[in-house]
């Protein structure tokens, strides 16, 4: 692997460098709490604490006003719930980094789409590899 | 490694999407994207 790094370009590995140091900016388990609170729902039978959590978010959410926005065709999506969701999901971030915390996970997931960019030209051309648009389709036997 | 990038990709550009339009699923795709950012890192770490 550390081989087949070598090959990409400067900025492809510098961006790995971002992808990877970022997260580990961000504070232990800060994205990891993150990710366990938007992959999984509150159940008494999940393993994470959320019932408990999501007491905490909806108290700490008590003054909001309950919003939905409608949306086409009749339908709306209840911003309230994303309101919470998002409550939840940034508990672990630290009230006086949040911005800072929230700008070094953009950072880092640019850096990663980066490099995963690069790392597939890099494999594509050592192996020859071509991207174009798709050939036309043939023309038709009469 | 293609995988997690279109994945944190098109989350990032919904989140942008969302952004522009000051759209109510902005939440959701800073979750999305996040998320799948940091299953995408433990991946490189590993």
């Amino acid at each position: 692997m550390q081989a087949f790094i070598a090959t990409v370009p400067e900025d492809g590995r510098q961006a790995l460098k971002v992808a990877v140091g970022s997260s580990q900016k961000m504070g232990k388990r800060v994205l990891e709490h993150l990710r366990e609170r938007t992959f999984h729902y509150p159940s008494p039978a999940n393993r994470y604490n959320l019932d408990s959590e999501l007491e905490e978010a909806l108290r700490a959410l008590a003054d909001e006003e309950v919003t939905a926005v409608v949306e086409e065709g009749g339908f709306f999506r209840w911003r309230f719930a994303d309101d919470v969701a998002l409550t939840v999901a940034l508990a672990k971030h630290d009230p006086d980094r949040l911005r800072e915390q929230t700008m070094l996970a953009r950072d880092g997931a640019i850096g990663f789409v980066n490099f995963a960019t690069r790392a597939w030209e890099a494999f594509a051309e050592k192996h020859g590899l071509e991207m174009g648009p798709p050939e036309p389709p043939a023309e038709p036997v009469q | 490694m293609c995988i997690a990038r279109n994945d944190v990709r098109h989350a990032l550009t919904q989140t942008g999407h969302a952004t522009d339009r000051d759209a109510p699923e902005y939440a959701y795709w800073i979750r999305v994207a996040s998320s799948h950012y940091f299953e995408a890192a433990g991946a490189l770490r590993e």
